[in-house]
Order: structure tokens, then C-alpha cells, then sequence
């Protein structure tokens, strides 16, 4: 009697350890919303309310707005791409995205198979999705170094300093997400630096990777999800010979689209429409986007969904700013 | 390895499940591979370096033991560890010492090379061949054994030093898990880290910006400065043995306590037998008490105790500093005994009572205003700063105190006072003669334990951005 009444309590202080503390890294985090950090505001979106995701790095939140995408197509759609969101992360990205969406289409932005596959970026990102076995299964299999391990699995870890700072703001912020009425597009109005450069390819990623292309189809295929992969506009794209190894990796994807945005017949961008030489501002993303919007109605795809109040709502929040920052 | 580190959450559950799962014949050798594990996790020389003293200290104990020549094997024995102990502590500062005192700015001749928690080992190997020799405890034949007691894990670092005679008649036992007993060490190990990770933590942030530009803060600052040293530096150390003494605990083995309630002393000579305790009684015991004690006279006497704490400086450190400290120290007891007779006789005088309350507060605060003094030179990189502070304090009463602000949030604030209670508390308890307090119950004290932990790991600092986590005694 005296052991279960002692393994009673031990196993009840371990959930109590484990309540408070994953709590309290939960009401700590810092509540963001950009940058790829998009998993709080994404969960209160309406269950099975979007036709299409896109996933990817910075090229897709800076590039694709999806309140203009729906202006153009009426297809609902959201960005759930992240700072140097590594294939592997995008998989288990779409995995966790699809447990509360339905969508027709997914669009994979697709640079990243030659970007580092594991950095601060992405240690941020998994900070932020929810804890499932998709967020395990992206830890370590994504490639995350073991210093970091600890605080992917154990977050307080990594904010409990914030407890001397927090704000009541940032908690409410935590406990009660809204909508986010730009649906997981950054917006940047700035013109930062055009000064074109050549990036690193990082081949080995290409190498651990490339299978990752099929696992994604594999997925998409099992719930009769459209698959478009494409490589972002940029003035200083990927080599074309990258570019073409990236195409003939697509080519034996089975039923997979693809489209490169920096060969003839998409749009050439003005230097203000440019953030930096990869990444568009508001000015660029906005006709890209319905560019872009024209590509994915081509799909066939019509909007299943209609909650056109909400989605005006956020087409005006998005052609104010850009009207205001025109102005 | 520290014991607030990861990897120890991992090694010492690991070691604690092969420990009590393993047949008992094999637990000393478990401890063994355990207290390797431990020490060479910093790096391999300075685990050679334990295992050549723990052989030297084994092979001339048992040497001692045949009868023959034992007062040679004992020199060899403590002159080789103390000897080896000196010149690692004090060879490459003295170097760099007697360089600059030439006006040379070459480099030392002599790599620093301190190997971790060789200051405590190496007393505590000296110290059993003393008792070898004295005949106060035997030989240990067996090697894993005595290196199983020589580098403890729980205490190597840090100590409490240990006594050979206390530890090794434990290690010649099997142990068996005792539930009573984990929980109390668990209970000792969480109020450690407790008070290590918040408590000390939240002060070295106050302390250390303050220390490396002294110039800029003002008297009442550097008070308030003063004050928060002497109750980080107890923090600090009292929560390592409160660790060492928990994980033992939960090993099933007994180590010496270390403090008991120091800063309710109402004398400098009463602090000193609360303070670190098994470094005092090592010095009364091998030190003092060979060098006559008390008994040649109160001139004698007082050399004597002028000598251990000039000793005990040096000890702790390879600087002035520590000199000063040490004798700063020992000449408040020398001033106090020197006194004790002409105190008690105003005290009759005027009728006061000695037992009076205010008598022990006036006394207490006293004590702490004598010890926070020689902290300031044990803190100060020079005599020059220590002199320096001081002054700025003295000058409160000439210029007021200036400037006086704790620099944190309201919250931290509310967690260092609230902790400082908390420590306050359990030396009102202890000072009482009470055991150190854990719940009694299992639910509450597996729901305290649980809400410890979870307080502990929120408000701690510790990770990217915290001060210098490290004990500070690592560094003796």
C-alpha cells in the first residue's frame, strides 16, 4: 500500500514538474507572428478553411501574399514557410499543417535543398510548432546539433530568463493568438541592398535531401493534394546549372509541377520592388503574387471555402500598406 | 563535470540506477568508474594527476603500516602532496610575481596547470596519513576502495574535505536503497541547485559588475556591494555542499556538513566553527593543534592562530589578497580573546545580560560587519581595491552614501528577497538545532520537491547571457 501510495506521488510530481515547466516556457515565449514563426496564429485559422499552402524559406513569406492570391483566384491560402526552412522541416512542416487543413494544393518553394540544412533559423522555427511527433521527427531528423537538443526538447531551457521581463501583453499574446491578417506573409517595405552576390551552394545538403522531394509527393499524393515546386524570382538566382540539377530531381517526382520564376514569361522586377537581391518587398510581392495566383489557377483549382469577409479583411489590410507605403 | 550541468542529469540518474541494481560487491567498483567518469569529463591530465596522488597517498600509507620508518613514509606522503599542491598553486604566480617585481615583461617560465579540486583532495589524502600514522584508522589494502574514497565524486570538486576514517568504514558496507535517506539527499541536492542557480546567481549579477570597475560606485554602493558578497560567497559554497552532501545521500553514503548556520555567529571564533567546517577542523586537527594549540600560553596561542589563518589564506588562494584575509581573520580572534575578559567584565558592570536579545543582535551584526571586511579583500584583485572600497565605505559617515540602487526588475527583486528569506529561514532552523527541513509525508514532499525544481529551473540563471555559473570554489 505504502509503495503505490509513494510511486503514486512520484509519478504525480513528475507531471506536475512537467505541467509547470512546459507551461511556463509556453507563457514565455516571445510571441511572434513573422519571420517564418507562424505555427500560433496558423492553429486559429478555421479547420479545413484553406485551398493552398506554401512552404519553403524567406523566399516564399517574402514573396507570396495569399490576400492577393485570393483577390485574383478566390483560393484561401497561408504560408507556413520559415528563415531557411530546410527540406526535411518542410516535410514534417506539411505533415503537422495538415492535421487541421485540408488543402488542394502545396506549393514548396525549393532553394533550400542547397541552403546549410540545420541553423539558428531553423532552431527557432521548431521552437514555435507544436508539440507533436511531427516536431520530434523534425528535431532529429532534421539535423539539429546536439547542443541544441536540450532546448528543443526541454524549451524552458532556452526562455525561462524572460520570466524577470515578460510582459502581461506577451502572455495574453500566448494564451489567446488571433488570426493573422496577413495569413503568414511577412511584410517588408524596405529596399535594404540590391547589390547582387553569389550565394553558397551547399551540395552535401543537396545530397542528404533531394529524397526528401519524394517524401513530400508521397504525402501529398496519399490525400489527393496538388504538388507545385518552384524556384523563387531573385536577382541573384542559383546557378543555372543548379537550377537544372533542381528540374531533373523534379522530373522524377511522380505527378509534381514545377516552375522556375526567373526564366522567361515571369515578370522582371524594378529595383525598388526588391528587398535585398533574393527577397521581394511589398511592391514586388504584390504583382508577383498575381502572377502567381495566375499560375495556380491554371492548376484548375477552385475555392471550396467561403469566408469572403474575412479574406477581404485581409486583402484591404495588405493594399492599405501598400497604398500607404506607395504614399 | 559540474553538478548543474546536463550531462550530470544523465550521468548521475544512470549511476545511481547501476549503483542499487548491481550486486552490492560491485558497488565500490561502480563508484570508481563513476568518480572517473566524473573527473575525466574535464580532460585526462588532470585525471593522471589524481591517480599519481591517490597511488603515492595508498602505497605510503601501506608502507606506514609494515611499522618500519613511518615517520619517513609519512613526509614522504604529505611533502609529496603538499609539496606538489604548493608548487602548482603558487610557482607560476610567484614567477610572475618576482618577473614584475624586475620589471620584466616576459611571459612566466611555468604553465598553470591547477587541476580541479586538487586543493581539496589533497588535504583530505594528506589528513589520512596523519590518521595512518596517529594509528586512527588503518591502512586500506584494498586500491579501488581507497581510490573510491579518495576521489569521491560528490566531494572532489569542492569538497566537504573528507576524513578517511569516516567515508571508508561507510564504503566497506553494502548499501542498501533506503528511501527515507534519498529522499532527504534529493531534498538537499534541489535546495543546492535552488540556491546556487537563484540565489547566488541573482547576486554575482549584482557583484561582478560592481567589482570590475570599483571606481565608479559609491560608498553606500559598494556597502550594499559588500553585504551582497558575503551572502553570495555563503550561497555559492553552502549550496555546493548541499549538493556534494545530497548526491551522497542518495548514494547511501554520509559526508561531513560543511556550514551550519555561520552568519547567526555571535562571534568571529564562533563563525569560524560554523564556516566551512572541514576545512577548519582539518587545520585545528593537523595544523593547530601540532603547533600547540592553546596550551603554551596565550602569546603562543595566538601565533598559532595567527599561522593556521595566515596558512588558510594561502590556501584559498595564490595572492595577497588571500594573505591579508587569512590574517585579517585570525587577528579578530586574537582581538577577541585578548578582549573576551574586559568585554565580560563591562558587560557585568553595566548589567547586561549576556543571553539578552539585542546582546546577540549588536553581536551577530557585528560579526557579520567583521566577516563582510575581510570578504572585501578576499573579493578585490589587490589590496590597493580592497583599501580602496573600504575607504569609499568609511566615507559614508564624512559624505553620505551617494548613489544606492539595486540594479534589477521589481520581480528579480522579489525573487533575490524572497530567497534570501528562504536562506534565512532554514539557518534560523538549523541554528535551532533542527534538521535541515524536508517534508515529511510522501505527497508533499514529492509535490515540493516537483514545485522546487519547476521554481528553480524558471527563475535560476543560468544558460547564454547568466554570470559565470561556476562554483567559486572550483578555484581554490
Amino acid at each position: 500500500m505504502k509503495t503505490w501510495r509513494e510511486a503514486a506521488a512520484i509519478l504525480l510530481s513528475i507531471a506536475l514538474f512537467l505541467g509547470l515547466t512546459y507551461t511556463s516556457a509556453w507563457l514565455l515565449r516571445e510571441p511572434r507572428d513573422n519571420y517564418g514563426c507562424t505555427w500560433p496564429r496558423y492553429g486559429q485559422e478555421e479547420r479545413d478553411s484553406l485551398d493552398v499552402l506554401y512552404l519553403g524559406t524567406s523566399l516564399v513569406y517574402c514573396d507570396v501574399v495569399p490576400a492577393v492570391v485570393w483577390k485574383e483566384t478566390g483560393l484561401t491560402s497561408y504560408v507556413m514557410a520559415g528563415a531557411l526552412q530546410s527540406l526535411p522541416l518542410t516535410y514534417y512542416y506539411l505533415r503537422e499543417a495538415c492535421r487541421t487543413q485540408s488543402p488542394q494544393a502545396v506549393v514548396v518553394e525549393l532553394n533550400a535543398i542547397y541552403f546549410p540544412r540545420y541553423t539558428d533559423s531553423i532552431r527557432t522555427s521548431l521552437l514555435y510548432m507544436p508539440w507533436s511527433e511531427n516536431r520530434l521527427l523534425a528535431t532529429f531528423r532534421g539535423g539539429a546539433l546536439q547542443k541544441d537538443l536540450p532546448e528543443l526538447l526541454f524549451p524552458l531551457l532556452g526562455n525561462h530568463s524572460r520570466v524577470y521581463g515578460v510582459t502581461r501583453e506577451d502572455v495574453r499574446k500566448n494564451l489567446f493568438p488571433q488570426t493573422d491578417g496577413y495569413a503568414g506573409y511577412t511584410l517588408i517595405t524596405q529596399v535594404y541592398d540590391q547589390k547582387p552576390r553569389q550565394y553558397d551552394v551547399d551540395e552535401d545538403t543537396y545530397a542528404k535531401d533531394v529524397g526528401y522531394l519524394r517524401k513530400i509527393a508521397d504525402f501529398c499524393a496519399q490525400r489527393d493534394i496538388k504538388l507545385v515546386f518552384y524556384l523563387a524570382p531573385a536577382l541573384s538566382p542559383l546557378s543555372q546549372e543548379a537550377r537544372e540539377t533542381i528540374r531533373q530531381a523534379v522530373e522524377e517526382v511522380p505527378h509534381a509541377l514545377f516552375f522556375d520564376c526567373n526564366e522567361d514569361g515571369w515578370p522582371d522586377f524594378a529595383p525598388e520592388e526588391w528587398f535585398d537581391p533574393r527577397h521581394l518587398n511589398l511592391y514586388g510581392a504584390v504583382p508577383f503574387s498575381r502572377r502567381f495566383a495566375a499560375e495556380l489557377g491554371s492548376l484548375g483549382l477552385r475555392s471550396r471555402h467561403e469566408n469572403d469577409s474575412l479574406w477581404q479583411e485581409r486583402y484591404d489590410l495588405v493594399m492599405d500598406q501598400y497604398a500607404g507605403a506607395g504614399a | 563535470m559540474n553538478f548543474l550541468s546536463l550531462a550530470f542529469l544523465v550521468f548521475f540518474p544512470v549511476t545511481l540506477l547501476l549503483y542499487y541494481l548491481l550486486p552490492k560487491k560491485a558497488q565500490n567498483a561502480l563508484l570508481l568508474a563513476a568518480n572517473c567518469t566524473f573527473y575525466l569529463w574535464a580532460g585526462p591530465a588532470a585525471g593522471v594527476y589524481l591517480l599519481a596522488a591517490v597511488l603515492v597517498c595508498w602505497l605510503c600509507s601501506l608502507a606506514m603500516e609494515r611499522g618500519e620508518r613511518r615517520r619517513l613514509w609519512l613526509s614522504v606522503g604529505v611533502v609529496s602532496l603538499l609539496g606538489a599542491l604548493f608548487l602548482l598553486k603558487y610557482l607560476d604566480p610567484a614567477a610572475r610575481a618576482l618577473l614584475a617585481l624586475l620589471g620584466r615583461a616576459d611571459p612566466s617560465p611555468f604553465e598553470r596547470f591547477l587541476p580541479l579540486g586538487v586543493s581539496f583532495y589533497s588535504f583530505s589524502l594528506a589528513g589520512y596519513l596523519f590518521d595512518v600514522y596517529r594509528g586512527k584508522c588503518g591502512a586500506e589494502r584494498s586500491f579501488p576502495r581507497f581510490a573510491a574514497y579518495a576521489a569521491f565524486f560528490p566531494s572532489i570538486l569542492s569538497g566537504p574535505i573528507n576524513r578517511a576514517r569516516e567515508l571508508l568504514p561507510q564504503l566497506e558496507r553494502p548499501r542498501r536503497f533506503d528511501l527515507e535517506g534519498f529522499k532527504a539527499g534529493l531534498w538537499r541536492f534541489l535546495c543546492g541547485a535552488a540556491k546556487k542557480l537563484v540565489l547566488a546567481n541573482i547576486l554575482a549579477e549584482l557583484i561582478d559588475p560592481a567589482y570590475a570597475a570599483p571606481w565608479d560606485y559609491s560608498g553606500g554602493a559598494w556597502l550594499l556591494e559588500a553585504c551582497a558578497y558575503s551572502l553570495y560567497i555563503y550561497a555559492d559554497f553552502s549550496a555546493y555542499s548541499d549538493l556534494a552532501l545530497g548526491a551522497a545521500r542518495m548514494l547511501g553514503l554520509a559526508l561531513p556538513e560543511n556550514f551550519r548556520a555561520p552568519y547567526l555567529s555571535r562571534s568571529v571564533k564562533g563563525f569560524w566553527k560554523k564556516w566551512h567546517i572541514s576545512l577548519t577542523s582539518w587545520f585545528r586537527e593537523y595544523l593547530y593543534f601540532p603547533l600547540g594549540g592553546s596550551r603554551k600560553g596565550a602569546p603562543r596561542t595566538y601565533l598559532n592562530i595567527l599561522v593556521v589563518f595566515a596558512v588558510s589564506g594561502l590556501w584559498h588562494g595564490a595572492g595577497f589578497t588571500f594573505l591579508v584575509w587569512g590574517l585579517l581573520n585570525g587577528l579578530y580572534q586574537v582581538v577577541g580573546m585578548w578582549t573576551q575578559p574586559a568585554r565580560t567584565r563591562l558587560r557585568s558592570a553595566l548589567r547586561i545580560p549576556e543571553d539578552a536579545w539585542y546582546v546577540a543582535a549588536v553581536q551577530g551584526l557585528a560579526t557579520f560587519g567583521l566577516i563582510t571586511v575581510s570578504w572585501v579583500f578576499f573579493r578585490a584583485s589587490s589590496v590597493y581595491e580592497a583599501l580602496f572600497i573600504l575607504k569609499r565605505i568609511l566615507l559614508i559617515l564624512r559624505d553620505g552614501p551617494g548613489l544606492v540602487c539595486l540594479p534589477f526588475p521589481a520581480r528579480k527583486q522579489a525573487v533575490l528577497f524572497l530567497s534570501l528569506a528562504l536562506m534565512l529561514a532554514e539557518d534560523i532552523m538549523v541554528a535551532r538545532g533542527r534538521d535541515f527541513p524536508i517534508q515529511r509525508t510522501s505527497f508533499r514532499f514529492w509535490l515540493s520537491a516537483a514545485l522546487l525544481a519547476a521554481a528553480t529551473l524558471l527563475f535560476g540563471l543560468y544558460g547564454p547571457g547568466a554570470p559565470a555559473v561556476d562554483f567559486l570554489y572550483f578555484h581554490m
